[in-house]
């Protein structure tokens, strides 16, 4: 996930809060206030991302640097904790994670979440890896599945769907990024 | 709310990548995928 992703969410969220206080009847005011803005960890910023409860969140692994990163391999920091060992998913298989990480609306209105993209794959001399992350039939949006919308205090929980042809070449893997925006509707 | 859960809507929807790469993936792939997602409708249904 890309920090510029949660801060672009979070000026969504501000430019909301200016359009209110141009409702008042004053010509002109000016009075001095503290401001302050800090970034949060994934899991408590206003678009909180972070590991879903339940045993599979612990492939949401966000404790190097507060960070979502959903990480399927043998370096997920989370082995030896939540995950008790392996080092990739199975080759010719199908294998469904439910609830691996969560999305919730922590901030004040309800907002259209995109997530982009839900579907990644490599593909090599006929052998393919797939992985799709499954969002909640509740929370999608116009039928969209790339498109949320959660109300406040709402959390929508991704599964996961990964899968390997018969001879994909064991190490090759998928590395790559997920945008999350947030949209105040 | 989405018809129906296929490995097509995903990529689809992900505006990411050409249909053309999409077909590299397996039949076989292709067929378990979308019973897994089958079943995943049945259970959320």
């Amino acid at each position: 996930m890309k920090r510029r992703t949660v801060l672009s969410a979070f000026g969504a969220l501000a430019a909301g809060g200016a359009v209110t206080m141009g409702t008042g009847a004053f010509t002109a005011t000016s009075a001095d206030r503290q401001f302050s803005v800090s970034v949060a960890d994934d899991s408590t910023a206003f678009l909180g991302l972070g590991p879903a409860p339940g045993p599979n969140g612990a492939y949401a692994d966000g404790s190097d640097d507060g960070e979502l990163e959903l990480d399927f391999t043998e370096d997920n920091e989370n082995v030896g904790t939540g995950i008790a060992g392996g080092s990739g998913i199975n080759s010719n298989a199908t294998t469904h994670f439910k609830d691996v990480f969560e999305i919730q609306n922590q901030g004040t209105q309800t907002v259209r979440v995109t997530v982009t993209p839900v579907g990644f794959f490599e593909a090599d001399n006929g052998n393919a890896l797939l992985v799709l992350l499954i969002p909640p039939r509740w929370a999608i949006d116009k039928g969209n599945l790339t498109e949320l919308k959660l109300d406040v205090g709402e959390s929508a929980r991704f599964g996961v769907i990964a899968a390997s042809s018969r001879d994909f070449p064991p190490g090759l893997a998928i590395n790559d990024e997920l945008t999350i925006t947030a949209e105040a509707l | 709310m989405t018809d129906e859960l296929s490995i097509e809507a995903f990529f689809g929807a992900s505006e990411r990548y050409d249909p053309a790469d999409v077909s590299e993936i397996p039949d076989d792939v292709r067929e378990d995928i979308n019973a897994t997602l089958q079943t995943i409708e049945s259970i959320d249904d």
